[in-house]
Order: structure tokens, then sequence, then C-alpha cells
């Protein structure tokens, strides 16, 4: 029986979370066409500079699919969604394991990541905000980076290499903020390892955008003090042991 | 019924899908139907009751009274409702009711739009084209500005403020995703989308986007769904994406109030204007007696879903009319009507399936009827104002209004 007045929200925690941008950060906009450069920024409705949360939520869910693996878990193949769903019929060994195993998704096995990030059968349980530069865009100039390749047999610019990449401003200190939403898990009796792995997997995030290996979006998060209960490293812990 | 107004600020771009993907593009809607709201609000019970796998339909409960029932409340789509005067936001409470422009009016092809918005004006073309058509004349209208062709106007929603309309529309944008290969960090085959979405506007800035509904409700449940909504004003996320920064909203719930119409006016002052209309065309191509007749019209606000002898059908006939108000009456008449139709399919989340692919009528529709007993039809009139016409009206489908003021509006005067 359901009654409204009965009901009692459920306080999702509300993380937020602060990249702080140490050098010029260039999140690419697919398709965009309104500056002069090759590449521009992606910004919102109100021109804020933002990093997407889907970017955030795909780079999130691969170091923590790393941690986790690193930890002896078997882990579904994502972003591909034909391997991510594990039917029970066929599951690799790795998987056939009762940590796997959700309430009411009786054919399928979702590995620790999809439990909380979500695959084509299983909803994510964490919702994420896009992070949005708290600085007015009135105060941002467009900043453009030119770029060429250079040709290795003669050391001169290669002919129609050149480039312009849309950055945020050098050396700014942007601040990136937005916030993470962690749903109760769907699997009450064990340990709720989500906050934890997230928490190890933003610290592996060590630069975001586009160019990281040419030295754009590198950043410093300002997270807030979690902590974890001995149960959760003792059940993470647990990864090799089938 | 109760009506629970509901104001509906999007935080971050809402990707309410038109169609499914099964190209790379994925539409948006330029409103939020009532079934996206009505959805979000019973997932959100469902979640934190607890039962979101059980059988509901046998309880005799609070859920059961809302979504199952025989009289389920009615969330009707959430139209735009930001509107800006010369630089300037109009209060939300100040302005009137959001609605949808009917199929009659016309309005310059070059210089579409209303007169307060540099357009040529838009004017009504019912019922010119009545007495046109009675009189045995074809009604071939043009621009009263500058005798330009006319065309249907591109957009549908309007308010009126200060006695002048104004068009109320959004602003849309392309999002490009692509999602990236984990061994070779380059682009993944295949998991490039665009998906386009409505803009949003974030908190505390002096631009919001408001969108503007209603919920129709039992009397004895609006206290609890509206104190429901608005303890959990940001928790709900409205259509697809929503785990990756979309669909955040926040909902402003008002206090109840009772949802009544007063039709007879509205008919009255039609009815008045009909035989102004037609006197005058008496006086320039010789009079012809008006049957003692009372008019009224069905303006769609919404898209409808009708069936007629288990046929889909986009007009309503007399019969379907005399059906859906429970009132019998042999000198009813379809005079008019004037609809175009779309098909709709959408997502139901609980079953976890694809809804049916619906043909619908396109909202904007007018039907026009006359009778000689006019008294059977106002009490029932104001009742299909509040419950809609035709299937699905819990979902915000076949809202209907009876004899919209916009038909007054003419040529002489475009608005």
């Amino acid at each position: 029986m359901i009654w409204l007045q009965e009901l009692s929200r459920v306080e999702t925690p509300l993380i937020t979370i602060t990249a702080v941008i140490d050098t010029a950060l260039c999140v690419g906009a697919g398709g965009s066409s309104a500056s002069l450069a090759d590449k521009s920024i992606v910004r919102n409705a109100e021109r804020n500079l933002l990093i997407p949360a889907s970017q955030l939520k795909g780079r999130l869910r691969h170091e923590c699919e790393k941690i986790a693996r690193g930890l002896g878990w078997a882990i579904s193949e994502s972003p591909s969604a034909e391997k991510m769903v594990i039917r029970r019929g066929n599951a690799p060994v790795g998987f056939q394991r009762s940590e796997y195993e959700v309430p009411g998704y009786g054919e399928t096995y979702h590995c620790l990541i999809s439990q909380i990030f979500g695959d084509p059968v299983l909803p994510s349980r964490v919702m994420f905000d896009d992070l949005i530069c708290t600085e007015d865009p009135e105060n941002l100039p467009e900043v453009l980076r030119p770029g060429v390749t250079i040709n290795r047999r003669r050391r001169t610019a290669e002919e129609k290499k050149l480039y312009f990449l849309e950055t945020s401003p050098v050396n700014a200190k942007l601040r990136f903020t937005g916030e993470i939403h962690i749903q109760p898990s769907f699997t009450l009796d064990r340990p709720d390892y989500a906050k934890a792995i997230i928490w190890a997997g933003l610290h592996h995030i060590n630069a975001l955008g586009g160019s990281k290996s040419a030295g754009l979006g590198w950043l410093n998060w300002e997270l807030p003090e979690i902590k974890v209960d001995e149960d959760i490293w003792q059940f993470l812990a647990k990864g090799g042991v089938n | 019924m109760k009506r629970i107004e509901l104001e509906i600020k999007a935080l971050s771009p809402l990707a309410i899908a038109r169609q499914k993907p099964g190209g790379s593009v994925s539409e948006v809607e330029n409103y939020i139907p009532g079934s996206v709201i009505r959805g979000a609000i019973a997932a959100q019970i469902l979640k934190e009751s607890g039962h979101q796998s059980t059988n509901l339909a046998e309880n005799d409960d609070d859920f059961q009274a809302l979504f199952l029932g025989d009289e389920p409340a009615i969330f009707q789509n959430a139209y735009p409702a930001t509107l800006e005067i010369k630089g300037k936001l109009v209060p939300i409470e100040r302005m009137g009711e959001i609605m949808v422009l009917p199929a009659t009016t016309l309005s310059s092809k070059t210089d579409s739009g209303f007169t307060t918005q540099q357009g040529h004006g838009v004017f009504d073309t019912l019922i010119d084209r009545l007495c046109a058509e009675s009189y045995g004349y074809p009604y071939d209208p043009n621009c009263p500005v500058d005798g330009g062709r006319v065309d249907t106007v591109d957009f549908s929603f309007y308010s009126k403020f200060n006695d002048k309309y104004y068009k109320h529309s959004v602003n849309k944008r392309l999002l490009t995703r692509v999602g990236i290969n984990r061994r070779r960090a380059t682009a993944e085959e295949q998991i490039l989308y665009s998906i386009e979405v409505l803009n949003e506007s974030q908190q505390q800035k002096e631009k919001p986007v408001i969108y503007k509904s209603s919920i129709l409700v039992a009397d004895n449940l609006a206290d609890s769904l509206r104190d429901f909504i608005d303890v959990r004003r940001q928790d709900f996320r409205l259509g697809g994406s929503t785990s990756r920064g979309l669909g955040k909203v926040e909902i402003d719930a008002k206090i109840p109030v009772d949802a009544k119409s007063n039709i007879e006016d509205k008919v009255t002052k039609f009815n008045k204007e009909i035989r102004k209309r037609w006197d005058e065309w008496g006086d320039v191509f010789g009079k012809i007696e008006l049957l003692n007749q009372t008019y009224f019209t069905l303006d769609l606000q919404s898209d409808a879903i009708f069936t007629e002898q288990w046929r889909r059908t986009t007009v309503i006939s007399e019969s379907m009319l005399k059906y859906f108000a429970c009132v019998e009456d042999s000198f009813l008449k379809l005079e008019a009507a004037y609809s175009s139709y779309d098909y709709r399919s959408g997502w139901n989340s609980a079953w976890g399936l694809m809804k049916d692919v619906e043909l619908v009528t396109n909202k904007g529709g007018v039907y026009l009827f006359s009778t000689t007993q006019p008294d059977k039809w106002f009490e029932a009139l104001g009742n299909l104002e509040v419950r809609g016409v035709g299937d699905r009206t819990c979902e915000g489908f076949g809202q209907v209004q009876i004899c919209n003021e916009f038909h007054l509006v003419f040529r002489e005067e475009p608005a």
C-alpha cells in the first residue's frame, strides 16, 4: 500500500566536486561552428564554460573499472552496449558470482561498476551534473591556440596542417563545480562501495578534455572528505576470491 | 477536481525525445509532455515506497487513485512560459494562461508573427470562413499590412499580457557525444550520436527557462500530492540521459485551487460576435437569415487520440462529442473541422518497453459545432475542459478549450 503522506523523502547524498584547471582546458563541442577555431570549446546556454557530465561520467567509469579490475574483479567491457550485457546463460566464469546478482534482474549479471554506472539493462544509480565554470563568461576572453604539424623530414610546417583550438584562458585557475548524486544501492545487504570507489577514481583523473598529452586540461580536485568503513575495504578486497 | 499549477524551471538541458533514436540524431519536442511529468512523479513515488517490482493495480491506495484508477490524475503538458518584453522578464504570475494557437489562424507568409513582436499580425479565420461559405463566396484573405500572401503560423504557443498577444517559444541546441574506445583512447566505432536538447537556465541567472503545467487531481489527494512535489522540488529529472547531466529541473507546485470553468459567458460572447460578423457580411452580399442556433468550438490545447468505431480518426464527430460529454442532443451538428495528424510513441520505463505508435490529432485543431439546445451543453462542456477528450487524457492528451477567444481576432485588427 502506498500513501503519499507516509512516504519519507530519500535523501540522495549530494557531493559537490570542484575541478581547478591548472593549465588551459579544451573540451571540444562537436558540430559547433560559431567561432574561428577548428575545434571550438563547449558552452552551455548561458555561455558558461563547462565540462559535460557525460565526459566526467565516462572518464570516471573508466578509472573505476581500472581500479576494480586491479582488485581482481571481472568487469564488463564498456562502452560497447553488446559487450556490457552479461546473460546468465553464457556468462564467463569470472562473472558467475553472487556479488554480480541484482534483485529484479534475474537473467543478467552486473559487474560492480555496472551496478554504479548502469548498463543497457540496469539504470545508473549515480547522477552527474555538468561541471560549470563559476567565472562570469563576460570576464573570459576567447583564447585561440594555433598549432601546426611539423614535417619530420624537412622540419618545417606541413602543408594544410595549421589548426586553431579554442581553449579556456591559460593558468587562470578556473574552477568548475558540479554535483554527483549517489542513489541508494540496489543490493542493501552488501556494503555500499560506490562512494569509496568514485573517490578513488576521481583521484586518478589528472586531466580532462582534449590534447591532454600536449599539456591541456590538467587539473586538481577539491573534494569533501569522506570516511570509508572497514567493511567496504574488506568487500572490495575480495575481488580475486571467487 | 482540483488544479495544482506547476512551474518547471529547467536547470540543465532537457532531452525530451520526439522519436527514439533510430538515426543518429534524436529530435526534441518543444514542450514537456504530460506523460513525462507523470512518469517522473510515478517513478519517484515507487522509488521511495520500495514497490518498484510489485503489482500495484489491486491495492486501494494513493498510487492506485493517482495513476491506475478509473479517474486518474491528469498531467497536462508543460508549455514554455518565459516572456521577455523590451529586455525585461514578465513575472509568471502576471502572465495569462499559455495557450495553443488555433489551426484556423493565419499570418503573413513573409513577416509572420504578432504585431507586438515585429510581425504583420496574426488573425483568425474561423468565423469569416463560416460566413463566407454560408453566403456562397470563396474566402481568400491576404495580409492586412501589405496585401501579401498569408500562411499558417509557424509557432504554437502564445499568451495574453496587458491585452496584447505574445508568442512563446523555446531555444534548442545540438549536443554531440562520442564513446571512447578504452584501449585505443580514440572514438569508438558507431558510438557517435547527437542529442537535440531544450536550452536551460542555471540557478541564480537572470533569464530562467520556465514551463507551465497543471495537474488535475481528485479533491482528497490534491494537498498530499502538492506537498509531495513541493518537498522534492529538485529531485525530479525529466526526459532522457538523466544520469549524464540532462533533465535536471526544479518544480514549484502551487496551492491547489478548484478546477472550474465558466463556459456560458464564453459561448455567449462567441455567438454575439458571429451574429455581428454575419450581419456585416450580409451588408455586402445581401442578407441571409442566420438560423437560431448556438455555435461553440472545441480547440485542442494538446495532441489528442481519437477513435471512432475502433478506427483512428482526427475529427470529433457529433456522436463522439455526445459520448464524451454524456449529452443526448439530436440537433447537434458539426459545422467545420480543421485538424491535422502526426504519430507519437514514447518509452514506458515501468514496462521497460516502447509505447505503441499512436496516430494523434495535432494540437491547435478546431471543431465548430452548432446546436439548438445550448442549455444542455454548458455544464458538460465545462467538464470536458477539465477532463479532456479522447484516449490517454491522464497523460496530457486531448486537452480542450471551448470557444478560444482568439477566434474573435479578425483580419481588420490582427493581434
